[in-house]
């Protein structure tokens, strides 16, 4: 993937446009000082420069003067306003690639004045035509890092993967995230899986959400409990990709 | 408004009273002075010969040819102007003198006799005193009385008279008439056979009966001749029409009895034609046979009453039943007074009978389109009921297959013996059977009761077809069929539609054609026609299999259907596939259609449309989907111990694969991981091949390759380039040529193709060829696919501690196992010290149950990386703390620990070639922008954004830490592989504190 580095004051707006290019871009986030945006610059090899301008008299200016001519092939994109554009222009003369955009504007036009700079083809918009959908989104709630690691680099590609490593940030990421399918763990510390799974029907605002359980090998008690509670799936650990993928999609086409 | 009701009540009874009341009790006072009528019935002789005269009573009786007479008397009223009779052929004479002549002879065609009349016989007083002689033919043997009058005064006696039977007649015509037409109308309109229509027919040539025999029809008819023939052809026909519709009421349960009784009267009709239209006889004589017939008819329909009545299906019909029998009596009646009547025909009977007919027959077929309604309305709850029930179910039956299959998973990871493995897979097999045949069952149903919905999405057509053609693949490999595909080129990559369904139907065609293929090859054809923004689809399969006969064809689209079941026995299915297809299909706007040859094979094919997302191109798919079917056959046929290569590509793994696969040669291999790290090596050593990846950050592989041309000391000027790329577009070749490649290769990498570039490119003194003999089969990969060909496998292969077959059950991909092996090592010692520090805590009731917990987790974790024995050690463990069993947990803990770290050692290939990759130059640490980025991690870790936090880790692994500091990194490092956010929470404290 292409990587970004957005050099500015590490606030909502920088954070908004990190969120904006995150699904498009390898993307790093870091202050305006000069040591440290050479470093960055040295360890990530960015293909591309975001400067989030907002004192023109700041510090900025320092990074600027520090850029060694050796990055010069690096693109630049630099967002200020209107009134900065002489002092800019003119720190940033000496650079060949350098774009520059100017506020007010949405996150939006900075993705896409990205794509033109890098050449590269806008992908298709999420915004898609009536009834098309955009991808499913599984929450997976279990306290082993590689069961949550291995389940997201295979669903990832069909599905936005969100992790949770206990029960309580699982039902906490439930309703703010709001999840179509959850994959749950059952033997979890602090909250077990069927506790989360009685909370989880429980809430009438979250309830019609299919849950899939997600269970051990040689626990036949276990599974014979987790049945009785009717999920909508269960698969056992660990899980074979055509398996998993069967499952979750016969969850989420139930009624 | 009741009082307006009862109003309106009162004052019509009393309207109605008077009107009544004054006509009964009021004189006539329709003084009409001029028009006359009057009777005249006196005075009448027959002329039996000459010379002999005796009275006769009049009306009464006559023979054939008669002759009568009468003298006009002195007192005739003086407004007489004629004297009416009705009669037939005559001829009237007064005084000898002849006045009148009646006969139809010269205007008709058949018949001998003129029809009965109304003559008028110009008669005044002046004619007193003269005889009157008619002299005549009549073959109904009646003298009817005459009347002398006015012929005004005359016709209006005989309105009088005769108008109301008239006026019902004209009433039975007109319902008759409507009831045809309304009921053609209807079945013409709701294409439903409408009985009634056969009623309204017969009722309608009553009617005409009545109407044609009443003393009006010569006002009616210009033509009295054949109007007066009418009555008996309505007599012959009139049976038909009631047969008819009671065969029908009564659901043909008499058809025989009605056959036989419609050919008796076909019979009569025919014969009762012929020879009347020979002349032979007249229509009045063969009457009796024509009313012959129709008793029979009756007849016939009184014992299917009868009959229906013992058997109590009668009550399907009453009201018709009801009204049929009024009108048959009626008509019994009717004829028994036709037949003696000794005046004018009356037809009162019948007309009131069919009236009561018709009012039946109307009240049965509202009645049944009430029930129909009925009906339907039940049906459709019927239906929804069964929908709801069937959507209920599934849940219900879908769990226990699960928890068999379930179960029977576990059977197969954990027992070694052959027999009883043999078993579960059988229970396997079957069991999957069994939830596909619900899933079908329950398609179905959503399918019936409008619950199924085609959901379009964008989706990638290439990835579609591969996951379509891989799960086929494997069941044809197992028949030794070939499985090949013709797909265009030019179709776009990304379409809108629902691709679940799709791909659905597309399984279930290329299964049934792969279950029905003995030998030989199935092929999935695709072609495109674009329109505008969207392209039509054209979707085939074709087979070399057992083919379908052209009669059995139409079997395909019914349910539950199979075709030659008897041949057919031993291949799997219920016939339910391809109904739930042909639905889909035609829920997509799309058909099913089969084209086959019996025994030489069968194409199915269909067409669909989509909207197109992105039209580039989606290249030669066929040859990539074979390329990648090659079972990996490694096989070095060569070394080159003294070349050298270059390799440059960003991505880490890449540069792994690409040594691996080139090991046994010998050549030796340097990396760089960027086009700048590439400059400093092309200046700094000579090499004999370079290859350069053309997707890269900063400098791509075309920018890399320019700026190397520039350099003045090219120590490689010489050195062939190849390019690197997953670009497999056409124009690609030309585009690297020009940039100055001498090759391009596209990834993934097959080996052979690597080869062969190293063999054309490498000097020729540098290789050294082998005698390709003992060739070395790969390990067999069990019928998995995988994208990226890759020497991982070797790497996995030489771990003696994991259990190949169980991890790869598990994994699509070689290369998602050894991701997951490499996640392990991260985290093994972090995992081994919390147990550790847990086990110290027991026998603390909390600390047990952390240990357990702990201890579950890394079971799940060995089995993960399918080390099956450390796996099952920790579940003796997790026992033994679910069941207090603190000497278990004492005795055996360490050893598990050992065990457990030594697997550091054990997986030492993985983590080398994983250090591989990190071996970018390190530059000093910048505490204060670790710190910045260290809070960036901790906010990632919170939101588990676990790629973000990745990235910040891949940066920090940048910087060169003291020693101890490198320590906590590396704990960190594992806190962040191992999800723990405390953790990471508490290191990145420690080192800001530091």
């Amino acid at each position: 993937m292409t990587k970004i580095l957005l050099i500015g004051e590490i606030n909502e707006t920088l954070q908004s446009i990190n969120e904006c290019l995150m699904p498009y871009f390898q993307i790093q986030m870091c202050s305006e000082n000069a040591k440290n945006v050479k470093d960055m610059i040295r360890i990530l090899r960015p293909a591309l420069l975001i400067f989030n301008v907002q004192d023109a008299d700041g510090d900025v200016m320092d990074v600027f003067e520090a850029l060694d001519i050796k990055y010069d092939h690096i693109s630049m994109l630099v967002i200020g306003t209107k009134d900065m554009e002489q002092k800019l222009q003119l720190a940033l003369e000496r650079f060949r690639n350098v774009s520059m955009i100017y506020r007010p504007l949405k996150s939006k036009d900075v993705l896409n004045t990205c794509f033109s700079i890098l050449h590269m083809e806008m992908p298709v918009q999420k915004e898609t035509p009536k009834g098309a959908e955009v991808k499913k989104s599984i929450l997976i709630i279990d306290d082993n890092a590689l069961v949550l690691r291995n389940l997201k680099s295979i669903l990832e590609k069909e599905y936005k993967v969100m992790l949770a490593n206990s029960g309580e940030k699982g039902l906490e990421f439930i309703k703010t995230k709001n999840p179509d399918v959850i994959l749950l763990d059952y033997d979890m510390p602090g909250m077990n899986g069927l506790e989360v799974f009685e909370k989880i029907r429980e809430d009438e605002s979250i309830n019609k959400i299919p849950v899939v359980f997600l269970t051990s090998v040689a626990e036949r008690e276990l599974i014979l409990k987790v049945l009785r509670n009717r999920p909508d799936g269960y698969i056992l650990k660990p899980p074979s990709r055509e398996k998993i993928v069967e499952v979750i999609n016969e969850a989420l086409n139930k009624e | 408004m009741k009082y307006i009701k009862c109003f309106f009540i009162i004052i019509s009874i009393l309207v109605f009273s008077y009107v009544i009341i004054g006509q009964t009790f009021l004189p006539e006072d329709n003084l009409d002075t001029r028009n006359i009528s009057m009777e005249y019935t006196e005075n009448w002789y027959k002329v039996k010969s000459e010379g002999v005269k005796e009275v006769i009573s009049v009306p009464g009786n006559i023979e054939q040819n008669y002759i009568i007479e009468t003298v006009i008397p002195d007192n005739l009223d003086g407004r007489v102007t004629s004297m009416c009779v009705r009669c037939e052929d005559v001829n009237a004479y007064l005084d000898g003198e002849l006045i009148y002549e009646y006969s139809t002879r010269d205007t008709r065609w058949f018949g001998s006799i003129s029809p009965e009349s109304y003559i008028n016989i110009p008669l005044t007083t002046a004619d007193a005193g003269k005889t009157l002689r008619l002299e005549g033919v009549s073959d109904t043997g009646i003298l009817y009385q005459p009347y002398v009058g006015t012929e005004l005064g005359i016709w209006i006696h005989l309105l009088r008279l005769y108008s109301g039977e008239l006026f019902v007649a004209a009433v039975t015509l007109i319902v008759g008439i409507l009831t045809i037409i309304v009921s053609a109308g209807f079945s013409l309109t709701k294409r439903r056979r409408m009985d009634i229509i056969y009623l309204g027919c017969g009722v309608t040539l009553a009617a005409i009966w009545l109407i044609t025999n009443s003393v009006f029809r010569q006002i009616v008819f210009p033509n009295v001749s054949v109007a007066s023939e009418f009555p008996f052809f309505v007599v012959m026909l009139i049976p038909f029409p009631f047969i008819i519709y009671m065969n029908e009421i009564q659901n043909q349960r008499y058809l025989r009895m009605y056959q036989i009784a419609g050919t008796v009267l076909a019979v009569i009709a025919s014969a009762f034609c012929l020879l009347y239209v020979a002349g032979i006889y007249n229509l009045i004589d063969m009457f009796k046979y024509v009313a012959a017939g129709c008793f029979f008819a009756i007849f016939t329909i009184f014992v299917t009453f009868i009959m229906d009545y013992r058997n109590g299906k009668i009550k399907e019909y009453k009201p018709v039943a009801i009204g049929l029998m009024g009108a048959l009596i009626a008509a019994i009646i009717q004829f028994v007074i036709y037949f003696n009547r000794t005046g004018v025909f009356r037809g009162y009977f019948l007309a009131v009978g069919l009236l009561l007919l018709l009012g039946g027959a109307v009240i049965y077929t509202i009645n049944n389109i009430f029930s129909m309604e009925k009906d339907k309305k039940a049906a459709v709850i019927a239906n929804e009921a069964k929908g709801k029930f069937l959507a209920s179910m599934s849940h219900e039956i879908r769990t226990p297959i699960n928890a068999v299959l379930g179960m029977d998973e576990m059977i197969l990871r954990e027992s070694r013996e052959p027999a009883i493995r043999e078993y579960a897979l059988d229970i396997q097999s079957a069991g999957k059977s069994l939830l596909s045949i619900i899933n079908g069952i329950l398609d179905i149903s959503k399918i019936d009761s409008g619950k199924m919905e085609i959901i379009p999405v964008e989706y990638d057509l290439s990835s579609l077809i591969h996951d379509t053609l891989s799960m086929v693949s494997i069941k044809a490999k197992s028949k030794e069929l070939e499985v090949n595909s013709e797909i265009d080129e030019n179709i776009p990559s990304r379409l809108l539609g629902d691709d679940i369904r799709i791909k659905q139907i597309l399984t279930n065609i290329l299964n049934n054609a792969v279950k029905y293929t003995e030998k030989g090859s199935v092929t999935l054809i695709i072609k495109g026609d674009v329109h505008g923004d969207k392209i039509c689809l054209h979707f085939e399969v074709k087979d070399t299999g057992i083919g379908i006969k052209e009669e059995d064809i139409p079997k395909l689209y019914e349910q539950f259907t199979r075709i030659e079941e008897a041949r057919n026995r031993n291949i799997e299915g219920t016939g339910l596939g391809i109904n739930v297809t042909v639905r889909l299909l035609s829920m997509m706007n799309s058909h099913l259609n089969v084209k086959s040859i019996y025994g030489e094979g069968s194409c199915f094919y269909f067409d669909l449309e989509q909207k197109i997302i992105d039209s580039k191109p989606i290249g030669n798919l066929s040859e990539r989907i074979r390329e990648q079917e090659v079972e990996y056959i490694y096989e070095t046929a060569f070394t080159a111990p003294d070349a050298n290569m270059l390799i440059v590509d960003d991505n880490a793994v890449n540069r792994k694969v690409f040594k691996n696969l080139i090991r046994d040669t010998g050549i030796k291999i340097d990396e760089a991981d960027s086009g700048e790290h590439c400059l400093d090596k092309v200046l700094s050593k000579k090499y004999d091949l370079i290859f350069i990846d053309h997707m890269m950050p900063g400098m791509d592989g075309i920018e890399t390759l320019k700026t190397i041309r520039k350099l003045k000391e090219n120590k490689n000027a010489d050195t062939p380039y190849v390019a690197f790329t997953a670009n497999a577009v056409t124009g690609a070749k030309e585009m690297y040529l020009h940039a100055g490649f001498d090759d391009f290769l596209t990834k993934p990498l097959i080996y052979e193709k690597l080869e062969k570039i190293i063999l054309k490119y490498l000097p020729k003194e540098k290789v050294i060829t082998k005698q390709a003999q003992d060739r070395k089969a790969q390990a067999k990969i069990p019928d998995v696919m995988w994208q990226d060909s890759s020497n991982i496998m070797d790497i996995l292969n030489s771990l003696p501690e994991i259990d190949m077959e169980y991890a790869l059950l598990h994994y699509h991909r070689p290369a998602d196992l050894y991701n997951v092996i490499a996640d392990f090592i991260k985290v093994i010692d972090s995992e081994a010290d919390a147990l550790e520090a847990f086990k110290a805590m027991l026998p603390d009731e909390e600390g047990l149950k952390q240990y357990r917990v702990k201890v579950h987790s890394m079971k799940a974790s060995a089995a993960m990386i399918g080390a099956v024995y450390l796996s099952g050690m920790a579940r003796m463990l997790e026992l033994a703390a679910i069941n207090k069993r603190l000497d278990i947990i004492e005795q055996v803990t360490p050893a598990f620990v050992e065990e457990w770290r030594s697997f550091k050692e054990k997986l030492k290939p993985v983590s080398d070639a994983e250090a591989l990759s990190s071996d970018s130059e390190k530059i000093p640490v910048n505490k204060e922008l670790i710190v910045e980025q260290m809070g960036l991690l901790n906010q990632a870790m919170d939101d588990m954004d676990i790629d973000r936090a990745d990235e910040i880790v891949q940066l920090l692994k940048g910087f060169d830490y003291s020693a101890e500091d490198g320590l906590l990194m590396e704990q960190l490092y594992a806190a962040v592989s191992n999800i723990d956010n405390e953790r990471v929470m508490e290191l990145t404290k420690a080192y800001i504190n530091d």
